[in-house]
């Protein structure tokens, strides 16, 4: 479970304080996972970030009683000049015990398919490379809440389709917490929505209405005649 | 994966520390194997290659292979192995934070984390150094020069400590304070030849001897020379106590400093 209350944050721009969240307080059962919707710039990262305390907030409580994972798929943590294999140790050290690193590492290297790239310098990789090193990483290990922030849209379609069957296994055992811009992969993983706007949340029930709601205000502030330019 | 179905272990803080702190050491190890064309050779011949200019220097200026007699060699071992160990651990402080920012997103890794594995690190070449060092001068002198190994190791472990404190002192107010990094960089230098690295302050004149001999840095050096000879003289009041002393008074310092601004400098 997740309790959060009176979660407030803000940040310092152009000189003066932006509040991005405002006050939040809500509560995350154990066996919920969350889609988090809102336009670009609503804090939905910023959310995520806070409740894997990766940021701190400037008031309010977070208690969790599980374990929560980075955010998924982040690659700034790895060190380019070491091969996969070697971030990926780094990594099992920390968050794996010591008798299970090397099953960690071998799951990694089978999830990402590098081939002899794995023990290759990290700066070595393209991207999409990089992407199958990060996410396999992040899946290594068995968390009680997986930040997911746009981690859909990365890779070609077979990475795609791989990390989608592996979220749907992981999601037996565990829950997201989701920001997507993806609005369908977020009906098939969440059973719960926060819709943030203008530093509040709303809580719905159901994901598609929430979903739905979300994409009528956002056609709603297009103009009619401010779409794409006519070609000649 | 075997094991991938037991939930991840809730631990304590002290385990979770000593995770991160081995893994960051670890990766420091690889990440300057790699980085470095040589590998851990070339990590060692750096305060060799400055033990040896400073010999030559000596040399050119008064041709005797004693100064205060202990071998020239092993006297600037002492000043220069421990100095840099300082240096470097110290001057950590000052860009942890930029250096490591994605490690910070492992909600295990705090900024502490880094300059303790610094310090595991350095403290681990720098030793090693000494040993190569230590070890050649006494394969060609024929004769095991060493006094006392517990005051050696005491001489590396406070050292060790002083550079800790000065980190966490460092990257704290460097937080505040981003103008502190040239002012930092200036006082190194100048504890460089504060310290005693170049000299015996027993041969400097006793007003300015008076004055250094507060620099703990400086009682640290003279403390490893003396432990390499007994016939080496020290100034009167360099002592193990003070050193020691102040290592604790400045790292609970430190300490209450970072834990009452680790939030701070996590805030993105």
């Amino acid at each position: 479970m997740i309790r959060v209350s009176s979660l407030t944050k803000s940040y310092l721009y152009k000189g003066k304080r932006k509040r991005v969240l405002d006050n939040l307080t809500f509560e995350i059962a154990g066996d919920e996972s969350i889609a988090v919707i809102g336009a670009n710039g609503a804090g939905k990262s910023t959310l995520l970030q806070l409740l894997g305390g990766i940021d701190i907030p400037d008031r309010g409580t977070i208690d969790c009683t599980g374990t929560i994972s980075w955010p998924v798929g982040i690659e700034g943590g790895f060190q380019g000049s070491l091969t996969g294999r070697e971030n990926v140790t780094f990594v099992s050290m920390i968050y794996g015990e010591k008798r299970e690193i090397d099953d960690r590492i071998k799951f990694v290297e089978d999830f990402a398919e590098l081939g002899i790239y794995f023990d290759r310098p990290f700066k070595t990789y393209s991207s999409g490379m990089k992407s199958r090193l990060s996410f396999g990483l992040s899946m290594a290990f068995p968390f009680d809440y997986y930040l997911i922030d746009e981690i859909t849209a990365a890779g070609d379609q077979k990475f795609r389709e791989k990390s989608k069957r592996l979220l749907l296994d992981r999601k037996k055992t565990s829950n997201f917490l989701m920001v997507d811009h993806n609005l369908w992969g977020l009906q098939i993983h969440c059973n719960r929505a926060f819709l943030l706007e203008s530093g509040g949340i709303t809580e719905y029930a159901n994901v598609k209405e929430a979903i739905d709601i979300h994409t009528k205000t956002l056609l709603a502030e297009l103009a009619p005649e401010s779409g794409v330019p006519h070609a000649a | 994966m075997e094991g991938s179905d037991s939930r991840l272990r809730r631990l304590s803080g002290f385990e979770i520390q000593w995770r991160v702190v081995n893994a960051l050491v670890y990766r420091e190890l690889r990440r300057r194997v790699s980085d470095v064309q040589g590998g851990f050779l070339a990590v060692l011949m750096e305060p060799i290659g400055q033990i040896a200019v400073w010999t030559v220097l000596r040399m050119i200026a008064s041709p005797a292979t004693m100064v205060n007699n202990l071998n020239i060699i092993l006297f600037l071992a002492c000043g220069v192995i421990l100095f840099n160990l300082y240096s470097r651990v110290a001057s950590h402080g000052l860009t942890t934070m930029e250096a490591n920012k994605a490690l910070f997103f492992y909600r295990r890794v705090k900024p502490i984390d880094t300059i303790l594995a610094k310090a595991i690190e350095e403290l681990g070449l720098y030793a090693s150094a000494a040993i190569v060092v230590f070890g050649l001068v006494w394969a060609y002198l024929y004769s095991l020069v060493l006094r006392d190994l517990p005051l050696l190791v005491m001489a590396f472990v406070l050292m060790t400590l002083l550079a800790i404190a000065s980190s966490l002192l460092s990257l704290v107010g460097s937080h505040y304070f981003p103008n502190l990094k040239q002012v930092l960089s200036w006082l190194n230098r100048a504890l460089y030849f504060a310290s005693g690295v170049i000299y015996a302050p027993i041969q400097i004149p006793q007003f300015a001897r008076d004055f250094l001999v507060w620099n703990p840095l400086l009682q640290c050096i003279e403390l490893a020379r003396r432990a390499l000879s007994v016939d080496y003289q020290i100034p009167s009041q360099v002592t193990l106590g003070y050193p020691a002393g102040f290592a604790l008074v400045y790292l609970s310092l430190a300490l209450w400093c970072y834990t009452n601004n680790e939030k701070v400098l996590i805030r993105r």
